[in-house]
């Protein structure tokens, strides 16, 4: 009787397998919205360092009460664009490399604009084709740096806002 | 005897400040050079973890376009025009103890290749920095030393 339980074992791990992966796998999208980038006051010639922390709230965008880390399958940036109200534009900037990290993962790079166009209040960044930002999601919050080549030494500082959008793939 | 005695105190003081004194990660913060003297590279510090970007090239234009050079053996053919000046080829050390830093990467832009590094501090001039590929033996290591420049000097390319 016994034995003829075990012969179950195997079939019944396999199906819970099968079950598992069949669970259903969902890409929501997930927007930070003009999150604002500024400088010191005093800018050198050469890269500049911008960055911010953005606290995810990635479970309420699921529409979710909770998500697990394991449930994060693959973040992808989908659109990058960046806004400014500065009357000198974008005209004094080389080109922005757009960067994420978080304290327990490595920082990537995620998008870029080089050169910058001059004229330009809005620019839509190059984003990374093999960036996933899925580790740095399964932490509370994210780094996103902004490595800003500026042309001249400035005595204002450089100030514009971040809109992104990532597809977020996950498990239900 | 009162002579050894303050002799011997001012030792221990010192021995405990040099001990302090390399007991800080933020001792990495500053300009170095490679031993190539090809670039300069700026480390900083982000959230809790170590960073270093080109601030300066020797050769800062392309010899066959004449344009800023930019990471064309990046893997990701996106991002090959990402900007070489500014570029972060070392990314998120972590101060372990006793002037070692560990839990990094350094990238190569010369093959676009990423390896593990460890960056120890000899004296707080001079930087062992290791890259490898699996253990820290199968590597090869490269002396920096800390300038002390006027930003003048940096900005003359």
């Amino acid at each position: 009787m016994i034995k003829k339980t075990h012969r179950f074992i195997p079939i019944l791990i396999v199906c819970l397998f099968l079950v598992s992966c069949m669970r259903e796998k969902v890409v929501i999208t997930y927007e930070i919205k003009d999150l604002e980038f500024v400088s010191d006051d005093m800018v050198f010639e050469g890269s500049n360092t911008l960055q911010n922390k953005h606290a995810l709230e990635l479970a309420s965008a699921a529409g979710l009460n909770q998500l697990t880390e394991d449930q994060i399958k693959k973040v992808k940036l989908v659109k990058a664009s960046l806004q400014t109200t500065d009357t000198s534009h974008f005209d004094n900037v080389n080109s922005i490399v757009l960067q994420i990290s978080s304290d327990k993962t490595e920082m990537a790079q995620f998008a870029v604009v080089n050169p910058v166009p001059t004229g330009l209040d809005q620019l839509n960044m190059t984003l990374a084709e093999e960036a996933d930002a899925a580790e740095a999601f399964k932490q509370p919050s994210i780094y996103l740096i902004a490595d800003v080549n500026v042309k001249k030494d400035l005595e204002t500082p450089i100030r514009f806002k971040a809109s992104l959008t990532f597809e977020v793939t996950i498990k239900k | 005897m009162i002579n050894k005695f303050f002799a011997l105190t001012t030792l221990l003081i010192c021995s405990i400040l040099f001990c302090k004194a390399q007991d800080n990660g933020d001792d990495l913060i500053g300009i170095w050079e490679p031993s190539s003297g090809k670039a300069r590279v700026k480390i900083e510090k982000i959230g809790n973890k170590y960073y270093g970007k080109i601030v300066w090239l020797k050769e800062p234009l392309d010899p066959v376009n004449k344009q800023p050079k930019v990471d064309k053996n990046n893997p990701d053919e996106s991002m090959r025009t990402v900007p070489l000046k500014g570029y972060r080829l070392l990314k998120d050390f972590e101060f372990k103890s006793k002037a070692l830093w560990e839990d990094g990467t350094i990238y190569d832009p010369e093959n676009g290749s990423t390896y593990n590094c460890t960056i120890k501090m000899k004296d707080k001039n001079t930087l062992d920095i290791r890259g490898y590929i699996g253990v820290s033996a199968l590597g090869r290591t490269d002396v920096w030393k800390r300038l002390e420049i006027a930003k003048q000097e940096i900005k003359s390319n």
